[in-house]
């Protein structure tokens, strides 16, 4: 059984291969899926709409996804399941690795084309992404000047002064970036220092109430909270962080800007450079 | 005869007092005497003044609560398996404080959070009343209460899965297994003068409750009114449960435990379990809440499942010694 | 000075079923009066509406000038004391616990008094309770529990006793024992009222027999008068009479009628 399996796969990945390379990425696919919501936003900014088959769910749910929402509206989504997928035929489907497994093998299965992406944790890996992205989908020129975009913002975060602030991201749950996440490089390109680095946080976590009282950074960047109340929104309200107010600025930084590099790096980085210019006004 | 355990409750207090001192010392915070001594000057200060402080009330509060609430409904119902977790009643109110919390009312009117989670225990509690009334067989009414939680566990879920923020969903196992992480001054007062009035109506069932021993007809005879008696047990718990609920979420077996280990002490008089419960159920809260602060975990663990490591055995070994009566 | 209970037009039914149908008794202190009757004659409905425990649909109780019904609950416990058929004792509590709670309808703001107190321990002598006062209920024998039960209504220091079918589970000497009880009652000025199923047991205490049959009374007498075999033979379909025996009288049962 496992090995007719694993024969079937086989005979399964030489035809895909042998596809890709028929078309030596001459034919341009347009029926494309996307199944995360970081490569819709990269998807829409390469290929017009009508070749985008479907988003994925996230589009629409404007917490998580950074497309614009009446994009979103337009285009179809699927929750990605296989059937959904294969009866938009597609002809390019881009996964990610938070894409769950069994329908990543189910595609594999149908000899739908895949092509799996990383959750790149690095600027640069990000648009190593974008390049790809661009090759793939036959859109080579339009990648590039969205790196252009991307390295024009992140050319424009560099402060004027060298003298750095120390700024927690905090969001709902205390959710925090830490050092190796792209967050974290773009808050020290910004003139801030990452005040997680402090506690040795490295990648994600959850910052404690009681670690940010015992040691308040200068800026606090946090989302929104409206439109319904949980335990983890109500954790930004907390009378403990409006006592702080005095000694600590409150910034905006929408946590949907954590999630994916990309586009998404540029709104990003102005946002920053908001904070980072009110920050050094205020702390005059 | 008729006489409160003073001594019992004194002892207890004090046992309350020594485990609050000791909440407000364990956090993610090391906080070094001389912030203690020195008042409002360190920034640790305000993590005493804001996050410890009323975690500790609170902690006090809703185990006085929860413990007071089981006892009584133990008392009316002459069941020593009562308990407001257990038998639904919180997840009842659960149900209740989820509904005007993820809808959004409870954003502009906070007191609707904890007004809606009375309501929903009160029903609970009622429904259960109404399920058991009818026989007074301990497993009709167990099987009730049993009902009563999955239904209300499972219309928890459901509502936070439909809810619009996208954290809700995540947060089915805060209203189910309880916590009294980051809890804030508002939340205390909030629920503390509901608390209060539900507390005073319950404790003063006392001599009803000791009437019942004889049963409802007993009770009766000895001028007991059950209409007016079984309006307050329903109000009070409403009141203690539902308020509880409304800032922790569930925290089960509280009631169930700490009347149990008590009965004895007080010779067995349900009147006199009430005060000791509300005590010890104080004490037990705090514990547990000092516990999952100081366990080596790398998330928080949550105080509900820490109680119900503790409640689920002890339920089995209850139930177990019960076999007999209940065959 | 004890009142009398009076029922007037008493009506009551019960899931759609008439127990009680107009009835008219009237019930004095001093005595002991039995009410019998086939199952389902409506006795406890009965006794539970003079006791004011339930209020008829119909008619009035009276104790003494007082409407029952209308009776401040305490206050008409302190007059009648209630024990209920077989009453599950749902705690471990001790003799002189179970035995206090008949001071239930006394108690004030501040709990036990010494009058409480006093009232209690004279009500555990009386029952002959000083030995046990300090064991667990839960743990005495049928007949010890009976009398644990008898002296929780003494403790009330009621008036008048009303009593459901005490006599279940007792052996031939305990049952003594508590007619004793309640004949002692009737003899200081007390009434009791008791339902009873066991007929021998009732000519041995009553002063008053009433017999109910589908809830209207068909005899009210003196035993002698009341047990007439045309009554036994109507309420209980059996052919039966009462008989001299050596120590007073007996039934003497033939067989089915």
């Amino acid at each position: 059984m496992i090995i007719r399996t694993a024969i079937f796969s086989l005979i399964a990945t030489a035809f895909s291969a042998a596809a890709i390379a028929d078309d030596g990425g001459t034919v341009r696919p347009q029926h494309i899926v996307s199944l995360s919501p970081c490569l819709d936003v990269t998807l829409i900014e390469l290929v017009s709409e009508d070749r985008i088959a479907a988003l994925s769910h996230y589009a629409r749910n404007s917490y998580s996804s950074n497309v614009d929402a009446a994009i979103a509206a337009r285009l179809p989504i699927t929750y990605e399941t296989a059937e959904e997928i294969m009866a938009l035929a597609p002809d390019l489907v881009l996964t990610s690795r938070h894409s769950a497994l069994a329908t990543r093998n189910a595609l594999d299965q149908l000899h739908i084309h895949t092509e799996l992406f990383d959750v790149p944790d690095s600027i640069d890996g990000s648009i190593a992404d974008i390049r790809r992205m661009g090759e793939l989908v036959g859109e080579s020129a339009r990648a590039d000047a969205l790196i252009e975009k991307i390295h024009q913002a992140l050319d424009d975060l560099t402060p004027q002064s060298d003298k750095r602030v120390l700024a927690l991201i905090f969001q709902p749950n205390g959710f925090s970036p830490g050092m190796g996440t792209m967050p974290h490089d773009l808050l020290t390109r910004a003139g801030f220092e990452n005040a997680t680095a402090r506690l040795g946080l490295k990648r994600w976590g959850n910052m404690a109430l009681e670690w940010v009282i015992a040691d308040p950074p200068q800026v606090l960047l946090s989302g929104a909270h409206d439109g319904g109340v949980s335990f983890a929104q109500k954790l930004l309200t907390h009378p403990a962080l409006r006592a702080l107010e005095p000694q600590m600025m409150r910034a905006h930084y929408e946590q949907k800007l954590l999630n994916c590099g990309g586009p998404v790096l540029i709104t990003a980085a102005h946002a920053l450079k908001l904070a980072h210019d009110h920050a050094l006004a205020d702390l005059k | 005869m008729n006489k409160l355990p003073w001594r019992l409750i004194f002892g207890l207090g004090l046992g309350v007092l020594v485990l609050g001192i000791a909440s407000l010392s364990v956090g993610k915070v090391n906080i070094p005497l001389s912030v203690w001594l020195d008042p409002g000057h360190d920034p640790r200060w305000l993590i005493i003044m804001e996050l410890r402080i009323p975690r500790a009330i609170l902690g006090m509060a809703v185990g006085a609560a929860l413990g007071l609430s089981g006892a009584a409904m133990q008392g009316y119902t002459r069941n020593p398996l009562a308990d407001p977790g257990v038998l639904g009643v919180s997840s009842m109110a659960a149900l209740g404080a989820v509904a005007a919390l993820y809808s959004g009312i409870g954003y502009d009117l906070p007191f609707m959070v904890p007004a809606l989670a009375i309501a929903g225990a009160g029903i609970g509690m009622s429904v259960l009343l109404l399920l058991s009334g009818a026989s007074e067989s301990v497993l009709t009414f167990l099987l009730a209460g049993v009902i009563l939680n999955i239904m209300g566990g499972a219309a928890v879920a459901l509502a936070l899965s439909l809810a619009p923020s996208p954290w809700a969903a995540q947060e089915i196992i805060n209203w189910l297994m309880g916590a009294l992480v980051d809890r804030s001054r508002n939340d205390v007062g909030l629920a503390i003068p509901l608390i209060t009035i539900g507390a005073m109506v319950l404790l003063g069932l006392g001599r009803a409750m000791d009437a019942l021993t004889l049963g409802e007809e007993g009770a009766r005879g000895l001028g007991v009114n059950l209409v007016r008696t079984r309006l307050l047990l329903v109000l009070g718990v409403g009141l203690c449960t539902g308020a509880s609920v409304a800032v922790t979420g569930v925290i089960g077996f509280v009631g169930l435990v700490v009347p149990h280990l008590l009965r004895p002490l007080v010779g067995n008089r349900p009147g006199a379990l009430l005060l000791p419960s509300m005590v010890a159920g104080s004490a037990l809260v705090l514990a547990a809440d000092i516990l999952v602060r100081v366990a080596p975990t790398t998330v928080e663990l949550k105080l509900g499942v820490a109680m119900s490591a503790i409640g689920g055995p002890f339920f089995l070994a209850l139930l177990l010694r019960l076999r007999r009566r209940m065959a | 000075m004890t009142n009398t209970i009076h029922a007037q037009n008493l009506s009551k039914s019960l899931d759609g079923h008439q127990i009680l149908s107009d009835l008219n008794v009237t019930l004095f202190p001093g005595q002991v009066t039995a009410i019998l009757g086939p199952n389902g004659a409506g006795k406890s409905t009965l006794l539970r509406c003079l006791g004011g425990l339930i209020a008829p649909d119909q008619g009035q109780v009276f104790l003494g000038d007082d409407d029952c019904t209308k009776m401040d609950p305490p206050q008409r416990a302190r007059t009648i004391g209630f024990l209920p058929q077989t009453p599950d004792i749902a705690w471990a509590v001790d003799v002189t616990t179970l035995v206090g709670l008949g001071r239930i309808p006394y108690l004030g703001a501040f709990g036990a008094s010494d009058i409480d107190h006093l009232a209690t321990h004279n009500a555990i002598e009386r029952c002959g309770l000083r030995d046990m006062a300090t064991r667990d209920v839960t743990t005495l024998s049928g007949g010890e529990r009976a009398r644990v039960l008898i002296a929780r209504v003494l403790a009330g220091q009621p008036q008048w006793m009303l009593v459901d079918e005490p006599m279940g589970g007792l052996d031939p000497g305990h049952r003594l024992d508590v007619i004793d009880l309640f004949c002692d009652f009737a003899r200081a000025g007390g009434g009791v009222i008791i339902t009873l199923h066991d007929l021998d047991s009732a000519l041995r205490m009553a002063d008053r027999i009433i017999v109910l049959s589908a809830g209207e009374i068909i005899a009210d007498d003196k035993p002698l008068g009341a047990l007439t075999p045309s009554v036994l033979s109507h309420a209980y379909g059996i052919s039966a009479q009462v008989i001299a025996g050596p120590s007073g009288p007996i039934i003497d049962i033939m067989g089915r009628s």
